[in-house]
């Protein structure tokens, strides 16, 4: 179930110190799971803002050096950490002074639930 | 008698010349149609030219200018397609926003299709876990050991505890220092 999803996410969010929020998306930015704690900046939770990844994605990986993976921005006051997981988006957003690699191993525990979710935004109306 | 004699002679020489300039003539002309005949001699062609070049090559040329004008542009509008693929044109894309209409379907869809989707449950984290009994028997079951292998450890771990009890800090000169200031 989805609840329990989250549930494991909110875990995640506990874990990591400094980690606001974890959102997994569809390329245009909408929401199919997401943990939000009160500190994270409602105008990067927007589809407007998590959808630039998807053109900056696509591409960085016409630069020579493979297919992008994960694009890693850091502002004064936040870092957001977004993989290329297509169909899906998983957005990271931390505070500027996070962990940045813990939340990258993050990854390896969130993967496991990726295909199924693919499936919910396969067919995209 | 000489004179027939002469005449024979010329007549067969004649004869002669009349059937190698025949020969030469058949050969010319003839051409070599026979399949099962692959016998290599001076005929023989020393390159491989189809046999439509062979033939009246510019009758053909009017009819082929078509398929080739198209194979061109095939190619052209291949490689028009392979550069606008390649090239990085961040400009051109513009902003995209999803409509406030889209936007509330899609979440609506995909709520639904998670809530009917059946996701495996997360695993809750641990760093120990039980086995299951088979595997637990098997690994109870299981040969200890070697003895060599038991007396290489305990002897090392032995030499390492020594040697850490060894360890001690020689004091050479004070710890605290009173800093002089004039």
């Amino acid at each position: 179930m989805v609840d329990d999803l989250r549930k494991f996410l909110n875990h995640l969010l506990e874990k990591v110190n400094g980690l606001h929020c974890i959102l997994i998306t569809d390329r245009d930015g909408v929401p199919v799971v997401r943990s939000v704690t009160e500190k994270a900046p409602q105008l990067a939770l927007r589809p407007n803002f998590i959808s630039t990844f998807g053109m900056a994605t696509e591409q960085a990986s016409k630069l020579g050096l493979g297919r992008n993976k994960t694009i890693i921005s850091m502002y004064s006051s936040y870092q957001v950490i977004q993989m290329n997981k297509l169909p899906l988006v998983i957005t990271f957003i931390g505070s500027d002074n996070c962990n940045t690699g813990h939340i990258l191993s993050l990854e390896s525990q969130i993967e496991p639930f990726l295909k199924d979710l693919g499936t919910i935004v396969a067919d995209a109306p | 008698m000489q004179s027939n004699r002469e005449e024979s002679l010329l007549h067969s020489c004649f004869g002669s010349l009349t059937s190698a300039f025949m020969g030469c003539c058949y050969s010319i002309c003839h051409k070599e149609t026979d399949p099962q005949e692959n016998v290599v001699n001076e005929r023989t062609h020393l390159l491989e030219v189809p046999e439509q070049q062979q033939e009246t090559p510019s009758p053909t040329a009017c009819a082929s200018t078509p398929p080739r004008k198209s194979d061109e542009q095939t190619a052209l509008n291949r490689i028009l397609h392979e550069t606008a693929t390649n090239v990085i044109d961040v400009g051109a894309l513009g902003p995209y926003s999803l409509e406030a209409g889209a936007y509330s379907e899609r979440v609506r869809a995909y709520t639904a299709r998670a809530a009917s989707a059946a996701l495996p449950p997360p695993a809750p984290p641990r760093l120990l876990a039980d086995l299951p009994p088979a595997v637990r028997r098997q690994m109870l079951a299981a040969p200890p050991i070697n003895s060599t292998d038991k007396e290489l450890i305990t002897n090392a771990v032995k030499k390492a505890a020594s040697a850490i009890s060894e360890l001690r800090v020689e004091h050479h000169e004070d710890l605290v220092v009173p800093f002089r200031v004039p």
